[in-house]
């Protein structure tokens, strides 16, 4: 029984960072309805970002300056390579039907691993832990909770994410832009006929999703190996977590998130191999789109014809 | 060139020039020109498919024109973007209400100070002073609105809740909310009542009065068209087969033709 606390707690922390990524998935889908597969790679980009400013601090610096400092940078990167995605590769092709839309996003998904591979040669980084009161050090310290050790830096990331969270939600439902938002993802043509400019919310939704992917991996980039591949698997179980809590839908990416995080750790509970860890996943996916294919806080919309 | 043409449109508020556009073979709008002036209500009417809602399209800038010019308020507006040309101020209502039906009835008004709203995310995320003087005063504004058309007690339900009538009413309280000075209405009477029409009908008059705007509308209602209208275009297979007020049009054989047929093809009915 002990150690179903520290499976819980497990899952609650890498669930949240699955939440984050998941916001990014719901806005984007919301709307202009595009699966961006990229975006698992805006959260590489985010956690080597991070990297990169941890090695250009100097040595002594304070970890509770630095954490804060690598998260923010981490989020400006992400918003950088997102609004540059959008321009560059979506923008263009706006108009040419949701396939290919599709399609370019996971060629954006490949280029983004491939230069990040031609970049770091492969290497897989990790913060430096040799020295004590290092950051590396301070985010490998763990405390033993149910009979497991969990990392301190973990605990970071649930706070992390309702913030943010709640700042989005504060954004899409009390603000202009949020109306503005919700606006365009209901009736583009509509709201651009009310004088919106399409275009800018598009761009400021990619912002608020790099945003989020980036700061998603300077998290895990805390604790865990930084390579190019890195953006693959927690971007695909984000996507799962978003549509599982409805995709479009804000609480549902969070829910998803966490459910997800959860399962995956409740099957280690329960002496699943680890190797079978990323079943668990899928097995929610294909079960709640059995019973309900809207996701759990979905709005059951019909396609309009 | 263009800002000798820009001198040349500027005595009327509206004006198309020599206006076409074709859908694959088909030529939806034909050569269409015409004028309107500040505080004038114009009629556009035709049969079924004679490219009325096209010319509101294109106007809009939801559609490109092939050939022809827009001119509105000295500005060339050909090949605006639609957010553009609702900034420059026209407005429009759509044939098969088009609400934003998952927000609530204040919010679709507030959607249309977008363009208005001087705050920015950094004073919203901060809760600055600004961003609640700004938000309550687009409140007050919107419930102006919302009163002028007697919805103001379905601010806070959703606008899919909203029933025919009051959806009709919210959809142009939301346009003229844009503060554009050109309403383009496309059929605002379609299912309503003679009574509603009646009242439609003042209200139209109401609004371009108390606002000074110019009011350009498709109907098939003629009860409407001939009480309302100052002038009327009857449009036939995307050309103008007849132009002039509400009586003259009426008496036009062309314009008869067009509705009844000649009577010399065989009739199946």
């Amino acid at each position: 029984m002990d150690n179903f606390i520290f499976f819980l707690t497990s899952g609650l922390c890498i669930g949240a960072v699955y939440a984050l990524i998941a916001l990014g998935y719901t806005l984007v889908y919301g709307i202009i309805k595009l699966i961006n597969f990229a975006h698992g790679e805006f959260y590489m980009v985010g956690a080597y970002a991070g990297f990169g400013i941890y090695l250009v601090l100097p040595s002594g610096t304070p970890a509770i300056f630095a954490i804060p400092l690598i998260i923010i940078s981490s989020g400006i990167a992400g918003i950088i390579i997102a609004v540059l995605t959008e321009q560059i590769a979506y923008k263009p092709i706006r108009k040419s039907g949701r396939l290919a839309a599709l399609l370019t996003a996971i060629g954006v998904s490949f280029l983004l691993q491939n230069l990040a591979s031609f970049i770091n040669k492969a290497n897989p980084l990790q913060y430096s832990s040799d020295k004590v009161g290092s950051i590396g050090e301070i985010c490998q310290r763990s405390v033993s909770i149910g009979g497991g050790g969990i990392k301190i830096i973990q605990f970071v990331y649930i706070p992390v994410t309702l913030a943010l969270t709640l700042i989005l939600w504060y954004i899409v439902m009390k603000t202009n832009f949020g109306r503005a938002m919700r606006a365009v993802s209901q009736d583009p043509d509509a709201a651009a006929l009310m004088g919106i400019n399409i275009d800018s919310v598009i761009r400021k939704t990619f912002l608020l999703g790099g945003l989020m992917a980036g700061i998603a991996g300077a998290l895990i980039g805390f604790h865990s190996v930084i390579e190019p591949m890195m953006g693959f698997m927690p971007g695909l179980k984000a996507f799962i977590a978003a549509v599982v809590g409805g995709i479009g839908s804000i609480p549902g990416a969070v829910l998803g998130g966490l459910i997800i995080g959860i399962v995956e750790n409740m099957v280690l509970f329960c002496n699943v191999p680890s190797g079978y860890k990323d079943v668990a996943a899928f097995v929610v996916l294909i079960l709640v789109l059995l019973v309900r294919p809207q996701g759990i806080l979905g709005r059951n919309t019909r396609e309009k014809v | 060139m263009k800002h000798l043409d820009t001198i040349q449109k500027e005595f009327k508020q509206f004006f198309a020039e020599g206006v076409g556009k074709s859908f694959g073979g088909l030529k939806a709008v034909d050569n269409f020109s015409m004028e309107i002036d500040t505080g004038e209500i114009v009629g556009l009417i035709g049969p079924n498919g004679a490219g009325k809602t096209t010319v509101f399209n294109l106007i809009t800038g939801m559609e490109t024109p092939d050939s022809g010019k827009f001119y509105f308020q000295r500005d060339y507006i050909t090949g605006k973007p639609p957010h553009v040309i609702s900034e420059l101020g026209i407005a429009r209502t759509f044939q098969n209400i088009r609400l934003l039906d998952y927000l609530t009835v204040i919010d679709n008004i507030k959607i249309a100070y977008h363009k208005h709203i001087s705050y920015n995310l950094a004073h919203a995320s901060l809760r600055l002073p600004k961003f609640f003087s700004v938000e309550k005063e687009i409140t007050e504004k919107s419930f102006g609105f919302l009163e002028l058309f007697g919805i103001e007690d379905s601010a806070y339900e959703l606008a899919s809740s909203l029933p025919y009538g009051k959806r009709r009413k919210l959809e142009m309280a939301r346009a003229l909310a844009t503060e554009a000075s050109l309403l383009l209405l496309d059929e605002p009477a379609a299912g309503l009542n003679p009574r509603e029409t009646a009242e439609l009908t003042e209200l139209i008059r109401k609004i371009r009065d108390e606002f000074h705007i110019s009011i350009f509308l498709i109907e098939h209602d003629m009860s409407l068209v001939m009480n309302l209208c100052e002038r009327v275009i009857v449009l036939n297979f995307g050309e103008i087969i007849a132009h002039g007020t509400p009586l003259e049009v009426q008496n036009n054989p062309d314009v008869i033709e067009a509705y009844l047929g000649t009577g010399k093809k065989k009739n199946v009915s």
